[in-house]
């Protein structure tokens, strides 16, 4: 008896299909195909990506859809998941009181102490004080550099100076003394009059000593312990620039807040346990761990965690069609950030790195409408559909296939919204578990941490390497090899960092270094990827002890990430555990493994006599 | 020919050839600069240019001449830095020897419009800061530094 059978995926991002010829029960040949899902998962939209995918293997069979004897879907795994970050400290300025920031090109050199005087009115100084010029921008620099030199023949004595446009280096070209001059500064207008004021302007390549160290703002301005203690927060806002200047008001004041971020309330079926939010991650994880199993999680109503959660409620209730109160939340991570935030009342964009936690949380409900959607393909192609299994047995059943893989195994599947893991033990009992965190989390991390506010290059930042553009005809890869091309590169990508996406490099618009784009996308990866592959590792762990596992193999689209498979191995081999990408039929990479996880279990259940 | 003029404007000191008088090189003729090449009347075109490099930190120096464009490409083989710039009243355009091309790198459209360096009594003026761009980027060439781009 000669049979086809194919076995369909239907993915978050893909729908793949296993189409094999079966005779007499035994495996002739299996051939595979792939398109993109068209609709959200478990919705009759699927159908059109199903066919296409269908088609795509059948062509490589050499036959027609409708010679398919059987076509047999996964049961998806109802999972959804979503995220939020929630800052919880902030630094606002109440009075403008400092300019902390990093123009390209600041001019001069060393630290200066004044009073802050408009430079038109330099005529009126006096000569036993001293003072910081801010020049506006009507005031072309050929002219400041005379009123300062004219100034300065007559003993006036100034220390320093504040321009708003790129002027630094041409105005110190130009004047007879060596003051440090800050430029660039947009909110010149903001600067007030006639209040103590220090500049200080480092050497190219190394950052300023003086007034990113509380104490010595306290020297320059002869603050009282008290009175240090507020400033503090201006110091750590000016770490690492190479110029700043920082103006005492009288009311002046600068404070970090510690925003109410609210509380996490997991319940466990038996007790509840509340997180604090502002308390960092580490809480947050080890209340989660505590709870063992989670029945669902809400968070403190009107703030962000609150609402986040909700959210994700609200979306698993509209695509499942059910009941919004049936809808709970099984999982969540949290994870310790620090971004970059603009100083509120600031002058000149400064920003202070504050503390946040993202949060990604998970929703499983009762099913999606698989078997409506069987049906529909069923009546659209006139083929037999059914529904084959549940998706992380048939992915580990395909993982099998894998070269060098026994059992027990576990499969780990990094979604978008949820990683999902199914240990297959010696009995062939699978035991899966769904865990909040995956890929959208890591891009959320890049995106947040480098401050790029753009979703889609943080996801393409996440995905390839990087390079920098060195010269117009060579790059250097963020391994440290170099590259050379025959055409000259785009100016637009000179000296930059770029992400070497295979249809085209795109330019990192950010200040940071390759080492340290790199390194937040390895940390991100590190922080919600491996963390959550431990932690599957524990959740079907019987005995608590994750050494008692042999083998993890990656499945799944996510996989193909360039690093992932290398970093995991790395991290699992401190456990004795082998692990890598799997190799679906020593032929399909990580992909395909549930669809011919459904074709393989077809033949173990027509060998069973079923 | 090289600009030398009586620091009037400039510094209210001694002679300037488009450098700055503090560096001790200076008095430095053999140091290779980026070289700015103008015909005759464009020279305040080219103190804008040279106010962007030097705002880059780099030296610069001035040439008048007829052909600015063939003598800026000739000039980036033979001598100085390897990045020179010419401009006329219409464009300024800059070179690289490392761009193996006899075309010019970039090339910017001027609107051909006065420029005023006295931007206090007459305001500012587009090409003006157009130019001190060319400048900088220029300099930007050799200092390996992301170019200005133009929207």
């Amino acid at each position: 008896m000669r049979q086809y059978i194919a076995g369909v995926d239907i993915g978050n991002a893909t729908t793949e299909t296993a189409l094999g010829l079966i005779e007499e029960g035994q495996l002739i040949k299996c051939v595979s195909g792939i398109n993109a899902t068209t609709g959200i998962k478990g919705t009759n939209d699927n159908i059109k990506g199903i066919i296409k995918s269908l088609k795509d293997a059948a062509k490589k069979m050499e036959i027609e859809i409708e010679e398919i004897d059987l076509i047999r879907i996964n049961e998806a795994t109802p999972v959804i998941g979503d995220f939020a970050m929630e800052t919880i400290t902030e630094t606002i300025i109440t009075e403008s009181t400092l300019i902390g920031h990093n123009p390209d090109t600041p001019g001069g050199l060393g630290l200066g102490i004044g009073e802050t005087i408009k430079i038109e009115d330099l005529d009126k100084a006096e000569k036993d004080k001293a003072y910081i010029v801010v020049v506006p921008a009507e005031v072309d620099f050929i002219d400041a550099a005379k009123m300062i030199n004219e100034a300065l023949d007559n003993d006036i004595d100034i220390e320093g100076a504040i321009l708003k446009k790129d002027d630094g280096v041409l105005v110190n070209n130009r004047i007879n003394k060596v003051i440090p001059i800050l430029d660039e500064v947009a909110a010149i207008d903001r600067v007030p009059i006639g209040m103590p004021c220090a500049v200080e302007v480092s050497q190219p390549g190394s950052c300023i000593e003086f007034l990113s160290n509380p104490y010595g703002i306290a020297t320059v301005f002869g603050l009282t312990a008290s009175e240090t203690k507020q400033i503090v927060h201006i110091a750590k806002a000016l770490i690492g620039n190479r110029s700043a200047v920082v103006i005492k008001t009288p009311e002046g004041e600068v404070k970090e807040r510690r925003i109410p971020a609210g509380e996490i309330i997991i319940d466990s079926g038996k007790r509840k346990y509340t997180a604090p939010v502002d308390r960092g991650s580490r809480e947050i994880m080890e209340t989660v761990r505590k709870a063992k199993n989670i029945e669902d999680v809400t968070g403190t109503k009107g703030t962000n965690v609150g609402g986040m959660l909700e959210k994700v409620r609200k979306e698993m209730a509209d695509l499942t069609e059910q009941d919004y109160n049936n809808v709970f939340i099984k999982d969540i991570m949290a994870v310790d950030t620090i971004v970059p935030k603009e100083v509120r009342g600031n002058l000149a964009n400064e920003f202070a790195m504050e503390k946040a936690v993202g949060i990604a949380a998970m929703v499983k409900t009762e099913k999606l409408h698989m078997q409506r959607l069987a049906d529909a393909v069923s009546a659209e192609l006139g083929v037999k559909v059914e529904i084959g299994g549940v998706e992380g047995s048939m992915a580990v059943r395909g993982a099998l296939t894998t070269p060098g893989t026994e059992k027990p195994l576990l499969v780990v599947d990094i979604g978008a919204g949820s990683t999902d893991a199914c240990l297959l033990d010696r009995e062939n009992k699978s035991r899966p578990v769904h865990l909040a965190g995956a890929g959208n989390m890591v891009t959320m991390l890049i995106n947040a941490e480098l401050g790029l506010d753009d979703f889609k290059l943080a996801e393409e930042i996440k995905k390839y390497p990087l390079a920098k553009v060195e010269s117009l005809y060579h790059i250097r890869h963020e391994d440290g090899t170099a590259q050379f091309f025959e055409e000259a590169i785009d100016s637009k990508m000179f000296a930059r960092t770029v992400v070497l996406k295979p249809t085209g490099w795109k330019p990192v618009r950010t200040k940071q270094n390759l080492e340290k784009i790199r390194a937040v996308r390895r940390e991100a990866k590190e922080k919600v990827l491996i963390t959550n592959i431990i932690r599957a590792l524990e959740k079907v762990s019987r005995t608590g002890n994750i050494t008692e596992f042999e083998h993890v193999v990656l499945v799944g689209g996510s996989s193909l990430d360039f690093e992932l498979g290398n970093m995991v191995t790395d991290a699992l081999t401190y456990y004795g555990i082998i692990s890598g990408k799997a190799n679906v039929r020593e032929t399909e990479g990580p992909r395909n493994a549930v669809a011919t996880g459904l074709l393989l279990s077809y033949l173990e259940e027509a060998g069973n006599g079923n | 020919m090289e600009i030398k003029r009586k620091g009037d404007i400039e510094t209210g000191k001694v002679e300037y050839t488009g450098m700055s008088l503090r560096h001790e090189h200076v008095a430095n003729e053999s140091l290779p600069k980026i070289n700015i090449f103008f015909p005759e009347g464009c020279e305040d075109l080219a103190y804008q240019i040279s106010y962007g490099i030097e705002e880059e930190g780099l030296p610069r120096c001035g040439f008048e001449t007829d052909e600015p464009f063939s003598d800026a490409l000739e000039d980036t083989v033979k001598k100085g830095l390897g990045v020179a710039i010419g401009v006329d009243g219409d464009k300024a355009q800059i070179f690289c020897v490392q761009f193996k091309k006899s075309e010019p790198f970039m090339s910017y459209e001027l609107s051909g419009k006065e420029v005023v360096t006295d931007l206090a009594n007459g305001g500012s003026n587009t090409d003006s800061e157009r130019l001190r761009v060319v400048g900088k980027n220029a300099a930007r060439i050799l200092k390996h530094k992301p170019f200005i781009m133009e929207e």
